[in-house]
């Protein structure tokens, strides 16, 4: 279910065009991840101090994947189905729909994605876990380096992953007429 | 396993409805009637177009709101036109001659 069907003045009301912008969005994060794995050594032999490599790195990860969330944030809205404080109070007796509170449809489909992106997170953790045993004898640097690029795409892929489900699966929205 | 009632028109899920020409007969907008059900518009589209299986408990509401029996809004099977289920009763086919 959508909150809003327009972003910077497009039309998110046809599947194509959210499948576009999903797809979009995750080949910059692919590119910006795969820069800053690139990036890592030349910074390690660079003159600059340990702790702002660091920043430098965590910020080529957190910052694309905060805009990325915040794109499918505006899209979709809160994800996480919120508990009403009003209605537990009155024991369901309040019985007015806020304009935005889930039905029934948007509990489905938001349940449906949070359910689809565990599954992914669940392979993506066993695959990397399994690359994680083959790099075992690497050095500790590349094997400190794979363990946070791992961490991050977690992270990335946990914050990102239900809203482009669902952006990716909902079919084109039924105008209000 | 299904874990969404998106209808599956292969699986038999497929539900058929009369929500869109009884909306248009009372002269209601997708909004309008989903203000009186209590939920959102977009999902009165879906259910309109068969995107999806509403519950057996929204499917009385719609019933009761249009004061009509939950099978003249729901069906398994395709409806056939109202004129044609109206106008079919009183004359053969034929033509002319009541039932």
């Amino acid at each position: 279910m959508l909150r809003t069907t327009e972003l910077l003045g497009i039309s998110m009301v046809e599947r194509k065009n959210r499948r576009r912008l999903v797809a979009t969005i995750y080949v910059i994060l692919l590119v910006v991840i795969t820069a800053g794995v690139g990036a890592v050594p030349l910074l390690a032999h660079s003159h600059l101090h340990a702790r702002y490599i660091g920043i430098i790195w965590q910020a080529l990860f957190v910052l694309p994947s905060f805009v990325a969330w915040k794109i499918f944030h505006d899209l979709v809205g809160n994800l996480p189905l919120e508990i009403r404080p009003a209605k537990l109070a009155t024991l369901g007796l309040s019985t007015r729909r806020d304009q935005d509170e889930p039905d029934e449809r948007d509990v489905m489909v938001r349940n449906t994605a949070y359910f689809k992106a565990y599954n992914v997170l669940a392979w993506y953790s066993v695959l990397s876990a399994q690359a994680l045993y083959i790099t075992f004898n690497a050095s500790p640097k590349s094997m400190l380096l794979a363990i946070l690029t791992q961490v991050f795409v977690m992270v990335m892929m946990s914050a990102t992953l239900p809203g482009a489900i669902l952006l990716w699966t909902e079919p084109d929205v039924p105008g209000e007429e | 396993m299904s874990y969404s009632s998106t209808p599956d028109a292969r699986s038999g899920e497929a539900l058929f409805n009369r929500i869109a020409v009884l909306r248009a007969e009372r002269g209601l907008s997708r909004y309008e009637l989903a203000e009186a059900l209590e939920i959102n518009y977009q999902t009165v589209g879906y259910i309109e177009r068969g995107d999806f299986n509403p519950s057996l408990e929204l499917a009385f509401r719609i019933a009761e709101y249009f004061r009509l029996p939950i099978e003249a809004i729901f069906s398994r099977k395709p409806f056939r036109p109202l004129s044609e289920e109206i106008y079919g009763r009183r004359h053969s086919p034929r033509g002319g001659a009541e039932k």
